[in-house]
């Protein structure tokens, strides 16, 4: 079924011979692929800003010591009816068992990228007058460079820890009016503490964290929360952020932990970016449908106007097969040629999003990326809608009785 | 099969063909006819005689509700599609009363095609016995013109010229004057004598010109889809 030279050469002088037709056509199909390629660009480049900001401030999964449990005062035999309250145990900040062990497990563990140790409590940074509650973080910043790059969101100073240094989310750094070589103390929930000194100041890009977060070196963390050499949880990257659920699932029945993947903890979310997706879905869908039609119908009117044609083309000696393929090389040339212009079309329109859509301060509100992959594949599909929506022509085309087709057309 | 004078082109035997399900109309209640090579003949009959479906049949564009046509001694009845379009395009050649001239191609392009579908697409060799078609038939200048740039008589000599590419044994030709001047048939008239004469191309024209159906050799007339 391999079109032959003659056939890609009538399909194409049909084309020619047709310019108002086919400029019409070649426009349709563009502003399809256009809209395609804006939309899934644009859906494309806000869901990958969300998910960045999310995991700014997030690892993948979490592992932590599992809850404990409420265990009842009296336990009813089965000839026993007992009326009963059982009230929820208060959940402590504890150690993990073991957690060297483990976190050498966990690496190892196929999807997992890199694991971390983290000894986190709440406390308060008190400097001057103020006293702000804070979420003590206590890390190792190279093991933790993986999970969240903090380096690359710090707004002011270094990314270091050493001698007691302290790196304050930003709104906490402004509510103490701290800055960079400042002097603070940092007190855990009894009250106990010390000072620390201000290395950096990082923003990641989510207010709870910009406003609690107190990074400390592991080691004062462990001392300042009195965890005695443990730490609270393990953070851990996966290599695809998307198994990351899956991996957690796996990690959960494998160990004695409690694992939450990020996607857990952030369910609306993700119900919003699926919901997003869906949407964008229906729209290329009803998109590619009209395409089709508009193609189709082209077509099927460029059969009509050519019955007497492909009769004596018939006559002359083409087969069947010879009249289904000049049209569905015509379908498909349509498709890929609307292709090239719509992602011409589509670029300029996302080219004029990010020079024009921008926040107060003038930035683009987020990165829209016109990738090659996206590229190939919007000329795939309009290619491949192109033949579908020429079938229905090319079928009635070679339908037609050449005897018939001759006398009347 | 063979290729002398004394087998025919084209046989017809007890050709009938009928149209309707429910009222059925035959249009041809059993030709018999044959078409030796070189034969000049012209078919003639009133409106609605059958001469339209017989030429059909003969040119293997519409298959007959029974009987049988064979084509060098051949039977075509069980052929399929690609076989009988391959066997249509050989053997026979074709000159509409509306020409049929695809506009999407020049004059040169229009001549080729025969001989491009056969082959999968133009070459030099098609394109130089083109150009000598064309010349024989009087337009050669014209080859590179698009087909709607031409006269109606040049665009019916494109026609015949395009009818001669494959070099077929036989052309059938349905009223190729019917749309032309007197001056003008006069000319394509002879001209396709001519080529006769020349080539031994066998011709059948249908007409309704009673004029030039008497000038040919041998005259067919049809009546109520009876040769009589």
């Amino acid at each position: 079924m391999i079109p032959r030279r003659i056939e890609w050469y009538i399909a194409y002088r049909f084309l020619r011979e047709g310019s108002t037709q086919t400029l019409l056509i070649f426009a349709g199909a563009a502003v399809g692929v256009a809209v395609v390629v804006f939309l899934t660009a644009l859906i494309g480049g806000l869901q990958e800003s969300l998910i960045d900001t999310t995991l700014g401030s997030q690892p993948h999964i979490v592992v932590e010591r599992l809850d404990e449990e409420t265990r009842p005062v009296y336990t009813a035999s089965s000839t026993e009816a007992v009326f009963s309250r059982v009230q929820p145990r208060t959940q402590r900040e504890r150690p993990l068992n073991r957690w060297q062990q483990l976190a050498d497990q966990l690496g190892a563990e196929p999807g997992v990228a890199a694991v971390a140790p983290v000894a986190s409590g709440p406390g308060f940074a008190v400097r001057g007058n103020s006293r702000k509650p804070i979420q003590v973080l206590g890390i190792r910043p190279d093991e933790y460079t993986p999970i969240i790059d903090l380096e690359d969101r710090l707004t002011a100073g270094d990314y270091s820890l050493d001698g007691s240094g302290v790196i304050l989310g930003s709104t906490l750094a402004r509510d103490l009016g701290a800055d960079i070589g400042d002097r603070l103390r940092l007190v855990n929930a009894a009250g106990e503490g010390r000072t620390f000194t201000v290395r950096g100041i990082v923003d990641v890009g989510a207010e709870a964290a910009n406003e609690s977060w107190a990074i400390i070196a592991l080691r004062d963390a462990q001392s300042l929360l009195d965890l005695r050499g443990g730490v609270t949880r393990l953070e851990l990257t996966v290599d695809e952020i998307f198994e990351a659920e899956s991996i957690a699932a796996r990690l959960r029945q494998t160990y004695p932990v409690q694992s939450t993947s990020w996607q857990e903890a952030n369910r609306d979310l993700l119900t919003g970016l699926r919901s997003q997706s869906a949407s964008s879905t229906m729209i290329t869908v009803f998109v590619i449908i009209a395409v089709a039609l508009g193609i189709a119908s082209v077509l099927i009117v460029s059969v009509v106007q050519r019955r007497g044609q492909i009769g004596v083309l018939r006559a002359m000696g083409a087969p069947m097969s010879s009249v289904v393929r000049v049209f569905l090389i015509q379908g498909a040339l349509v498709g890929l040629v609307g292709s090239v212009l719509g992602t011409l079309f589509g670029w300029l329109l996302v080219l004029f999003f990010v020079t024009f859509a921008r926040d107060p301060e003038g930035d683009s509100l987020f990165p829209i990326d016109l990738t090659p992959e996206l590229v190939i594949g919007a000329s795939i599909l309009a290619t491949i809608t192109g033949l579908i929506a020429a079938v229905a022509p090319a079928r009635q085309a070679a339908r037609l009785d050449p005897s018939d087709a001759i006398n009347n057309g | 099969m063979g290729d002398d004078d004394t087998t025919p082109i084209l046989r017809l035997e007890e050709v009938r063909r009928s149209f309707g399900d429910v009222v059925i109309t035959e249009a041809l209640k059993g030709i018999d006819l044959e078409i030796f090579p070189g034969e000049f003949t012209s078919l003639v009959g009133p409106s609605g005689s059958g001469k339209s479906t017989l030429l059909n049949i003969m040119g293997l564009l519409d298959r007959p509700t029974s009987g049988r046509v064979l084509v060098h001694g051949d039977d075509t009845t069980t052929l399929d599609d690609q076989a009988i379009t391959r066997l249509r395009g050989r053997t026979l050649g074709f000159v509409f009363q509306f020409h049929h001239l695809l506009t999407a191609f020049s004059v040169l392009e229009n001549v080729m095609m025969p001989a491009a579908l056969d082959g999968g697409g133009f070459t030099q060799e098609m394109r130089e016995r083109a150009l000598e078609l064309l010349d024989a038939v009087g337009i050669a200048s014209q080859a590179d013109k698009n087909a709607r740039q031409i006269s109606g008589g040049q665009q019916q000599r494109v026609a015949i010229a395009r009818a001669l590419m494959m070099e077929p044994d036989l052309v059938l030709a349905d009223e190729p004057t019917g749309n032309l001047d007197t001056a003008s048939a006069a000319v394509v008239f002879e001209l396709l004598q001519k080529i006769n004469d020349d080539t031994g191309t066998a011709f059948l024209l249908v007409t309704h010109d009673t004029e030039l159906a008497e000038a040919c050799p041998r005259e067919l007339r049809i009546v109520d889809g009876l040769l009589c």
